[in-house]
């Protein structure tokens, strides 16, 4: 026998004398729903804290600008 | 997720999850990492179901995940399948235990490979892929599962040929 077919013989052999375990399909569904709430808080956390940081830089800016020169009237 | 999307998912789960899990398991050789591997890929399998549903088939998609999944746990646990390697058959058995033990001998000696080797004997002899379609599934070049494969035969025989050597002399 060649080792490529004992190869495929010996992985056969053993996948196949070992019993699945039962599919747990609620849990599974149950697991997806959190991850999916998860994921969809973090992307409303993620566009609040940008929203924030642009505020901020602009209230920034505007706090920076400078003011016009003040001309003393004769 | 609508009902009829769930209901999908809980059809192609309830009967890929087994030929899922004996190829995890062909992977990995350990029970409790195959199941493992298994629930995580299912799970974003179900998180994403309209993407693995769009796929041409949405069990090689999963099967893709389940093995991302493990060679990336191999990666980064880098662990091997140590507890195969204690049961050395003893030399000098009858035809059939001869055959067993045989069948023992290899794949252990599977186990010993590193993982993206093993993962492309498993996939060559034990899912009957084409060299292309495992360069796809393992996301490599087709050169490379030929590299890998030979390099994975020439590991193969060189330990094969050891332990015979190991049990020749045990048995003398």
């Amino acid at each position: 026998m060649s080792l490529e077919e004992r190869v495929a013989k010996a992985v056969r052999t053993h996948t196949d004398s070992v019993t699945p375990p039962p599919t747990n399909v609620p849990l599974l569904l149950r697991r997806a729903r959190r991850r999916r709430r998860t994921r969809a808080a973090a992307v409303i956390c993620s566009a609040v804290a940008v929203g924030a940081v642009a505020v901020a830089i602009s209230i920034q800016g505007q706090d920076t600008r400078t003011d016009p020169p003040v001309v003393d009237r004769p | 997720m609508r009902a009829r999307d769930e209901q999908e998912f809980v059809e192609f789960a309830t009967a890929a999850a087994d030929r899922l899990f004996r190829g995890a398991y062909a992977l990995c050789g350990d029970r409790q990492t195959a199941e493992d591997a298994v629930q995580a890929a299912l799970t974003s399998a179900c998180v994403s179901w309209r993407r693995v549903r769009g796929a041409d088939s949405p069990e090689a998609y999963v099967r893709r995940m389940v093995i991302n999944q493990l060679l990336g746990w191999r990666r980064r646990k880098s662990w091997r399948l140590e507890s195969l390697r204690g049961n050395v058959p003893d030399a000098g058995r009858e035809s059939h235990e001869d055959r067993v033990a045989d069948s023992d001998l290899v794949w252990r000696a599977l186990a010993g490979l590193p993982a993206q080797q093993r993962a492309v004997m498993v996939l060559r002899y034990y899912e009957d892929l084409s060299e292309a379609e495992i360069a796809e599934v393992l996301g490599i070049m087709p050169g490379t599962v030929k590299s890998q494969a030979s390099a994975a035969m020439a590991h193969l025989r060189r330990d094969l040929d050891t332990e015979m050597y190991v049990r020749g002399r045990e048995a003398r």
